[in-house]
């Protein structure tokens, strides 16, 4: 029996057409193992939302194999589809996307009953919540919870139904630093004791302590993750290129010839805060 | 389980009235229409079929009561009583305007010298004078709310409205064709808004409106009624210039006649109500649509099929369209009973009434949800990864 939840092969996806055409995913393999997390990162606009679309089959991609759960979704009906995401895949949202209406139980146990759990979706639902240490807030809606709760809520909706593999978008890019890294002790706790696979695209670098991979998405295919490092002046991760000095016998690179020329005036100021990284997944 | 769509309606109070409010007032317009219609329709049916006959004789060419003239001589009378082999009654009406009130404002008061026709400014009504068999009762007031069924000589059975309009009420009189009648009855049922109907002995409704032995209608009651086809048609082939109607013809006929003029004001204006109903619920679940359209982009990217999308939108209208039924319905009593008590006006609801405005409401929901069902079905779910 595979171990492979999610397995995206050559995955091609294009927007528009003719001269107008922009490839946003350009012949991409990914397989993501049950019990994994796999971060992926790269700057905006590099197609990391559309893969995680793609992974769930919410997008639709212009070529290439999409097997989940060793079912190739790629000519699904939307019906069955739906149903396969409902029962398979958990959605975490960068902004948590609650039903502002809804109870933090309410949110979670909707989408039990939409799975057709409808005679214990309360219990699950109630259960979850309190694993995740939200038993005194079940009765709040959304606009009552601070950030963090709002998305241990999100992250409850995600596993009420137990699926294979979580995706999430950006989970602490609205969080402080103390929360966001309680999220993630939780995604890796939800892969490791659980067993769920999670696939995480973000910016954000405190993600790369919990993951147990590491992928680098620019310009629509993955690059070699040991080639990239960050910026000292800008902080921005780029790949090692011809924008770079010496100081001190150690390299430093840059995003751009600005950001190059301004570390060079006052190096001191950048060096003596920053320690160059190198990202080796 | 959760309820999405009542969730969302609530927590907008405001629209959640607005949708309620325009429902309410659709409803509303329709019963209160529909009502009009059909106390009026049950006016004019009702009293026809409260005569103890199975035949209506009316001079030849004439449909109803209201509209064309009938004239009867005792010719026909008693040829129509032969060969029918029934009892037959004779029936006059005429419409005509009566003084209520002296020149000053007074009652009026019969006495010896008492100078009759002259009070050209005194206030009248309008009254549609039923002459009828006091002895038998056969074309006489169905209802009698106090007082005689029999008026005798120089006496008159007056409407509940008419009595109220003019302040008048038994042991009153009037002044009918420059006699003075008392009033000794009061009936009801009869105010058919332009005019009210009054009753009084046939022989005086002849003699003061100058055709002795003569009848506006013959009405004839049968040994066998299940042969009233078959006499009708004999007395028809057999007697010229006379229509013959079973008594249940002759009052669709009466009611026709009317309301043939109205049922199309009643339908557009029907139309107009629920149209605005349908527009005002259409507008308010748009709106609460549009403003959670990302949550129900949230909801597809998560798993919920279309067809449990859709049904979200639809409960929300139907909350809005049974709850806004509920209200118009109340309305509807509440404003009937103030338009029947203040001004007199004819309203009358029935179950078909209150089932067709259901019917309606629901309509309603229908249509309000079309635009947004198909806005959602549009709608990607791959926006959810937007910000």
């Amino acid at each position: 029996m595979t171990n492979i939840i999610l397995d995206l092969h050559k995955i091609t996806k294009a927007f528009g057409e003719g001269h107008a055409q922009v490839k946003a995913l350009n012949g991409v393999d990914l397989e993501v193992k049950k019990g994994e997390i796999v971060l992926i990162m790269g700057p905006s606009g590099s197609g990391k939302t559309t893969l995680l679309s793609i992974g769930g089959g919410i997008l639709k991609a212009t070529s290439g194999k999409v097997i989940l759960n060793g079912s190739d979704i790629g000519g699904m009906g939307e019906d069955i589809l739906t149903k396969k995401r409902l029962s398979e895949v958990g959605f975490i949202f960068q902004q948590f996307l609650l039903l502002a209406s809804l109870t933090a139980k309410e949110n979670v146990q909707v989408v039990a009953e939409f799975a057709g759990n409808g005679g214990n979706a309360v219990e699950k639902s109630e259960e979850i919540l309190k694993r995740l240490g939200l038993a005194d807030r079940m009765n709040d809606i959304p606009a009552n919870l601070s950030g963090g709760e709002k998305q241990r809520v999100a992250i409850a909706r995600a596993l009420v139904n137990d699926p294979d593999i979580i995706l999430a978008d950006e989970p602490t890019a609205n969080l402080d630093s103390k929360v966001g890294h309680e999220v993630m002790e939780l995604l890796r706790e939800v892969a490791k004791k659980k067993g769920k696979s999670v696939l995480i695209v973000s910016h954000d670098n405190r993600i790369r302590d919990v993951a147990d991979r590491i992928l680098w998405l620019e310009d629509g295919i993955f690059k070699e993750i040991g080639k990239m490092t960050t910026d000292p002046v800008c902080g921005m991760s780029i790949e090692k290129g011809a924008n770079k000095t010496t100081i001190k016998g150690k390299e430093y690179f840059f995003c751009s010839e600005g950001c190059m020329n301004e570390f060079k005036k006052e190096p001191e100021k950048f060096v003596g805060n920053l320690n160059q990284t190198n990202y080796n997944g | 389980m959760v309820s999405i769509a009542r969730k969302n309606l609530f927590a907008e109070k405001t629209r959640f009235f607005v949708s309620v409010g325009g429902v309410a007032f659709s409803i509303l317009l329709i019963v209160f229409l529909l009502g009009i219609y059909n106390a009026f329709n049950r006016l004019l049916i009702d009293y026809v079929e409260s005569f103890a006959a199975d035949l209506v004789i009316a001079q030849e060419g004439v449909t109803d009561m209201s509209h064309t003239f009938s004239l009867l001589d005792a010719n026909k009378m008693s040829q129509v009583e032969t060969i029918s082999g029934g009892k037959v009654y004779g029936l006059v009406n005429r419409t005509t305007n009566v003084r209520v009130r002296e020149e000053d404002g007074s009652k009026i008061v019969d006495f010896a010298g008492r100078k009759k026709g002259e009070n050209k400014k005194a206030k009248k009504a309008t009254i549609t004078l039923m002459g009828f068999d006091t002895e038998t009762g056969v074309g006489g007031p169905p209802i009698l709310l106090s007082g005689t069924k029999t008026p005798g000589k120089r006496e008159i059975i007056v409407d509940r409205v008419f009595s109220k309009q003019n302040g008048l009420t038994i042991g009153d009189s009037v002044e009918v064709f420059d006699e003075v009648f008392t009033i000794v009855g009061i009936t009801d049922k009869n105010n058919m808004m332009l005019y009210t109907r009054a009753f009084v002995d046939l022989d005086e409704a002849q003699e003061i409106l100058r055709q002795k032995g003569r009848a506006n209608f013959i009405l004839i009651s049968l040994t066998d009624p299940s042969r009233a086809s078959e006499i009708a048609e004999k007395l028809e082939s057999n007697i010229p210039g006379i229509t013959a109607y079973k008594k249940s013809d002759f009052a669709k006929s009466n009611a026709k006649a009317l309301m043939d003029t109205f049922v199309p004001i009643i339908f557009v204006i029907t139309i107009i109500g629920f149209a605005t109903g349908a527009v005002v619920v259409g507008l308010t679940i748009y709106t609460a649509t549009m403003e959670k359209i990302k949550e129900y982009g949230v909801l597809k990217a998560i798993g919920a099929s279309r067809k449990k999308l859709f049904l979200i939108v639809f409960e929300q209208a139907l909350w809005s369209s049974i709850i806004g039924y509920i209200f118009g319905v109340i309305l509807a009593f509440l404003v009937s009973k103030l338009v029947v008590d203040v001004i007199n006006m004819v309203v009358e609801f029935n179950l078909q009434i209150y089932l067709l405005a259901f019917a309606s409401s629901i309509i309603m929901s229908f249509v309000a949800t079309y635009i947004p069902i198909t806005r959602i079905a549009k709608t990607d779910p791959a926006m959810v990864f937007r910000s």
